[in-house]
């Protein structure tokens, strides 16, 4: 049996998150995702929402770090974020609002004056990489093609622009699971956010074939993005000499299932 | 008392309890029986009811992450646990960080916890191959090979994970102890926050919502045909666990807490024996028609009578624990320690 680390108390992971440190605001990220994103669905009963949610939440949080007062309270304060977060969407028509702003995210690296002092951009970009590395696949290539838009703003920006590149071919990377015409659909439905109808116009097909290609193509590409992250992992374990099988007798486990009956 | 008394204790209905049963017989601790485990983490004593319908999921309606550590830690387990209850099935990095942990477990020689395997139920995971990337999982459905990717993409899209980390010796009063402590609270607090419980409640409560949703006819056939299996086998189990305890005490001036534990294992042998009627009325998987005007009625009769031993039966439990917390107390006055 392995020692576990002890994990650091959650005053002590605030404390060196306001201080700037990207990997503490992680692991507070890690411990109260999962409970923030059941507030945000119990309020909005929408999956996609409320992942939405709570990732805009979760910028807010980082950003307003420096405005929680008891250190010992920030899970009731995240809470609170989300549900405000979530009554704001809902208020604005739920998923089917006209538009998802995205401004807290965009603005931590162009308006400097957006983050708390404590908080450096090179920091901020860190984080909103990591973040983005853990986004649904939808809500990376929606916000791709956001930022591909504002691509002249950033070309000022070597470091935002060598992250973008790096991002868009990671996940240009994925795209080869599809078939052309899926990646066609795909791209200009993602990438270039154009709305199915248009799309439709453009290949010439009904509306409705193109939304079975986006689902089935979304499928796919998560489907490889994990297969992707599983090699990946499996290369790591290989070079750090670990048993590559294991198989310990098969638990007491009675298999007496008659459901299927 | 009502219905056959049941004397097979090799299996559960209670497939988490079923599982950790699973995953200590690879510790230190494998000396300790089903119906041990089932008592000492106090699941012969749980009950989750929603009070809207019985709905299929009332027995999982907990914090597992919470609940399951719990329990573990009173048998002096440490756990490490991953996952979210909510139907999201896990991100690339999720389910990274559960396959190093399953690894990490089965290199150690302890296989893991996990749910949904291939049934939404808990399951084990005791192999895992790098070159195939499959893992060898048992739950009450199968025992087979599942893809890596699969995992927690499974009937209820969700991740959960468990594992051992470590085993410190615990002796089996101070186990017993615990356990009394967590079926008291079980049976007393609700352990979800109101805004949370979507009509669900544990514990004495859990009566009353079953009761309600018979009131109301809109037992759900399949739901409660499950939830009454799985409570029944906790009960038995509850009867077996206090019953065992009663008879097999040998040290002198433990006849008190003997005593108290036989007329205990008398009041949930009640609930048992009421709940094996229900079990008989509603069978699984289709579960008879608890909507029906007499079988609503007989069925509430039985809850409310069950009710009412459970009550008394806690009410034991909680002298038995007062009697060991004075012992713990003055520990002199007990030869051998």
């Amino acid at each position: 049996m392995q020692a576990e680390k002890q994990p650091n108390s959650e005053q002590e992971l605030v404390a060196r998150a306001r201080a700037g440190d990207p990997d503490a605001f992680g692991e507070l990220v890690r411990r109260h995702r999962a409970k923030a994103v059941g507030v945000a669905q119990m309020l909005t009963r929408d999956t996609y929402l409320a992942e939405d949610i709570v990732q805009e939440a979760l910028v807010k949080a980082f950003l307003k770090l420096g405005s929680l007062v008891d250190e010992k309270r920030f899970a009731p304060w995240l809470s609170r974020i989300v549900r405000n977060e979530a009554y704001m969407k809902l208020r604005r028509g739920g998923p089917h609002g006209k538009e998802r702003p995205f401004t807290a995210w965009t603005g931590f690296s162009h308006r400097g004056g957006a983050a708390p002092s404590t908080v450096s951009d090179a920091t901020a970009v860190r984080f909103v990489q990591r973040k983005t590395e853990q986004l649904d696949i939808d809500e990376v290539l929606f916000r791709l093609g956001q930022r591909a838009l504002e691509s002249a703003q950033q070309a000022t920006d070597p470091s935002q622009a060598l992250l973008r590149k790096e991002l868009i071919d990671g996940i240009r990377s994925l795209l080869h699971c599809l078939t052309s015409r899926e990646r066609d659909v795909f791209e200009r439905f993602f990438l270039d956010r154009l709305p199915p109808q248009d799309i439709a116009v453009l290949l010439n097909t009904s509306v409705a074939s193109i939304y079975n290609s986006i689902s089935r193509a979304r499928t796919k590409v998560q489907h490889e993005r994990l297969r992707v992250h599983v090699s990946m992992y499996i290369e790591k374990r290989r070079e750090l000499g670990k048993p590559k099988r294991k198989l310990l007798a098969p638990p007491s486990i009675r298999i007496a299932w008659k459901g299927d009956e | 008392m009502a219905g056959s008394p049941r004397n097979d204790f090799t299996w559960s209905r209670n497939t988490d309890t079923e599982s950790i049963y699973g995953l200590i017989q690879y510790t230190d601790k494998k000396d300790l029986s089903r119906t041990d485990i089932m008592g000492l983490t106090a699941h012969a004593f749980r009950i989750i009811i929603d009070r809207e319908e019985v709905e299929v999921g009332s027995y999982s309606f907990f914090d597992w992450q919470l609940r399951h550590a719990e329990a573990l830690r009173n048998l002096g387990f440490t756990v490490r646990t991953t996952g979210r209850q909510n139907h999201v099935s896990p991100t690339p990095e999720e389910l990274e960080t559960a396959l190093e942990m399953i690894q990490t477990s089965l290199d150690a020689g302890i296989p893991a916890l996990s749910w949904d395997l291939f049934i939404p139920e808990w399951g084990v995971i005791y192999g895992y191959d790098d070159e195939t990337r499959m893992l060898q999982c048992r739950d009450v459905r199968r025992d087979s090979e599942m893809p890596y990717e699969k995992l927690g993409r499974g009937e209820v899209t969700e991740l959960y994970l468990l594992t051992i980390t470590d085993s410190k010796p615990v002796d089996r009063r101070t186990m017993l102890r615990g356990a009394l402590k967590l079926a008291l609270e079980h049976a007393h607090v609700q352990q979800f926050p109101a805004e949370e419980s979507a009509g669900h409640a544990n514990g004495l409560a859990a009566f009353d919502a079953w009761i309600h949703a018979f009131e109301q006819r809109m037992a759900n056939p399949f739901g409660n045909a499950v939830n009454t299996g799985k409570v029944c086998d906790a009960r038995e189990f509850a009867v077996q666990f206090l019953q065992e305890l009663a008879d097999n005490g040998t040290e002198p001036g433990e006849e008190s807490l003997r005593q108290l534990a036989r007329q205990a294992a008398a009041q949930y042998a009640i609930v048992a024996g009421n709940l094996s009627i229900m079990r008989d009325m509603f069978p699984f998987p289709h579960g008879g028609v608890p909507g029906d005007e007499a079988a609503a009625t007989r069925s509430i009769e039985l809850l409310k009578e069950a009710k009412n031993a459970e009550t008394e039966g806690i009410a034991l439990l909680a002298q038995m624990l007062e009697l060991l917390e004075r012992e713990a107390k003055a520990p002199v006055s007990k030869p051998g320690i």
